[in-house]
């Protein structure tokens, strides 16, 4: 058991130190990476809104071989995009809408009996597939935006945008210091685990593991905590007046406009279409 | 004599816990004098900087920054602060504690920002800050990125940006190796003739007597105080608080006590040089 927790937790810390803090997309000349953070918010966010409200899997499709075409553009290899976002939307969204495929949730043309008692029976039915897959799709496209814009700007744009954004000011500084701390946090927890594990002779008893994991829990809270009182010390020595301020905003480049233009406009046609149901009769 | 930058009155501070970490402390800093507040772990030396910068209010006793008594209601008051924050820069003992921001740039930013300069100046002042201390390559680096020296300096960094009179410095030297130890002496020595007053607080004994020109020893009440020399030589008082006498000395002394003639005792290899030399020619 205990070699469990630790491969979790070294596997987890790993997983997030790689993700979050090499930024190694951000970094790349791509197209994405080269659209001002705030352009790139709104826009994405609109393509996700428009996707949020798309009803047809042919939209569905468009909108998600859309992010494939601006992960590419943006120098991100299809096979680290597409698993990215094809591993947690079957494993959460396919998990939750699987009882949706079934007779007694969606009734309809009945296409797979699973189970049939005298004149009961539990069918998986064409409605209840097609509504799976249409949320599935959906759940598809809108993370896949969302990871564009988490793949192709760094933390610190990202935070930057969303002051400018007007996103609420103390909400910012936390997510700000929360990725300036994680780290630190990490490293301390990696190290209180090596720290154990040298100190640790035989084989441990899976409750016995247990229990030696909760005073590492507990020295973490209070080492948090106590780097909070100092951290607070150190910004209110350097004037820090419980209201966070920020420097000037960056002016917004050509092609930042150009994009911004074209992802709004495309995802307001694409809520008109969708509205007046004429997207389907645009395809071939 | 140049005025007091600040008094400390018969100050004592109790945690809440109530571990007693200072106890009748009184002690004044003049304006352009390098100090050094020396004391073994546990002192209540980074303490004592604390109530120093205006962060920590003595639970008994009065503090007084540029002659303004400090209470604890007036600590959490930017506007009634803000005096003492643009005078006062203090750089913890942490750097991890020091570097709160995502980037090095945006940290140095920081105090410029909540101090109120315009854009233009903090830019300004960033980067000339960052090149004084040789940081430019790693301004948009994540503090996270650092080594263990260009941590020491990117907060140092932080604090030289907003241009303080007074500097305050916890255990400046504990995570440095030698190699930036020494760089950070000589950048020390340079801010004190640039004029400005450095309070360090430290138990490295072979780091006090480059810096400082006079030594308040503590241990949790004052121990003594007085010009480094006298302090420094003083085995028996150093013994008592857990502290030592530097290297380079404690070997003069006993090459002095064995029949060696040497007009002063050296505190640095620097000067041991220049003695032996001198002794070598007699």
């Amino acid at each position: 058991m205990s070699k469990f927790i630790d491969k979790t937790l070294s596997n987890a810390i790993g997983y997030i130190q790689q993700s979050i803090y090499s930024e190694k997309y951000a970094k790349r000349n791509g197209l994405l990476q080269g659209i001002d953070g705030r352009v790139k918010i709104i826009a994405l966010l609109f393509l996700i809104i428009s996707a949020v409200y798309a009803k047809t899997i042919d939209m569905l499709l468009f909108f998600i071989v859309l992010s494939m075409i601006l992960a590419v553009a943006s120098k991100i290899s299809l096979t680290f995009f597409i698993p990215r976002v094809w591993f947690f939307v079957p494993v959460f969204t396919g998990i939750i809408v699987l009882p949706a495929t079934l007779n007694v949730v969606t009734p309809g043309r009945e296409i797979f009996t699973l189970l049939s008692i005298k004149s009961w029976h539990l069918s998986i039915t064409r409605e209840g597939i097609h509504a799976a897959v249409i949320l599935v799709a959906r759940a598809a496209a809108t993370s896949s935006f969302a990871i564009l814009i988490t793949l192709t700007t760094r933390w610190n744009d990202t935070i930057k945008a969303m002051h400018d954004l007007k996103f609420p000011k103390v909400f910012v500084l936390i997510l700000s210091m929360s990725y300036r701390y994680i780290f630190l946090l990490l490293d301390m927890i990696k190290n209180m685990l090596l720290s154990r594990k040298s100190r640790l002779m035989g084989k441990e008893k899976s409750l016995g593991s247990w229990k030696l994991y909760s005073p590492i829990i507990a020295s973490l809270f209070m080492k948090a905590f106590s780097l909070n009182g100092r951290v607070y010390h150190a910004m209110l020595a350097r004037g820090f007046g419980n209201e966070p301020r920020s420097m000037k905003k960056k002016s917004i480049g050509i092609k930042s406009v150009l994009f911004l233009l074209l992802c709004t406009s495309l995802a307001i046609a694409m809520l008109i279409c969708e509205r007046q149901e004429v997207f389907q009769c645009l395809l071939p | 004599m140049p005025p007091p930058v600040m008094e400390l009155y018969d100050i004592s501070y109790t945690y809440p816990d109530g571990t007693e970490a200072l106890k009748n402390i009184t002690a004044k800093i003049f304006s352009g004098e390098s100090i050094a507040i020396a004391g073994p772990n546990g002192a209540g030396k980074s303490t004592l900087l604390l109530i120093m910068a205006g962060l920590l209010a003595p639970s008994s006793g009065e503090v007084k920054i540029f002659g303004r008594i400090i209470d604890g209601k007036m600590i959490n008051d930017a506007k009634k602060m803000y005096e003492v924050r643009k005078r006062i820069g203090i750089v913890f003992q942490d750097p991890d504690v020091q570097l709160f921001s995502s980037t090095v740039h945006d940290d140095v930013a920081f105090g410029p920002i909540h101090l109120g300069m315009n854009m233009d100046e903090i830019e300004s002042k960033v980067g000339d800050t960052l090149k004084f201390l040789g940081l430019e390559h790693v301004a948009e680096k994540h503090p996270y990125e650092l080594s263990g020296g260009e941590k020491r300096k990117a907060a140092i960094a932080t604090v030289l940006v907003s241009s303080p009179e007074v500097l305050l410095l916890d255990e400046p030297t504990a995570d440095l190796d030698p190699k930036s130890r020494k760089e950070f002496v000589e950048l020390l020595k340079k801010l004190k003739e640039g004029g400005k007053t450095i309070v360090i607080a430290t138990h490295d004994m072979e780091v006090l007597p480059e810096i400082a020109e006079r030594i308040i020893v503590i241990d949790r009440e004052k121990v003594t105080e007085g010009p480094a020399r006298d302090v420094l030589m003083d085995e028996k008082l150093l013994d008592k608080a857990n502290l030592d006498v530097p290297v380079v000395a404690r070997l003069f002394k006993m090459l002095e006590s064995s029949g060696l003639n040497c007009d002063e005792i050296p505190f640095n290899t620097d000067s041991a040089i220049e003695i032996i030399k001198k002794l070598m020619k007699s």
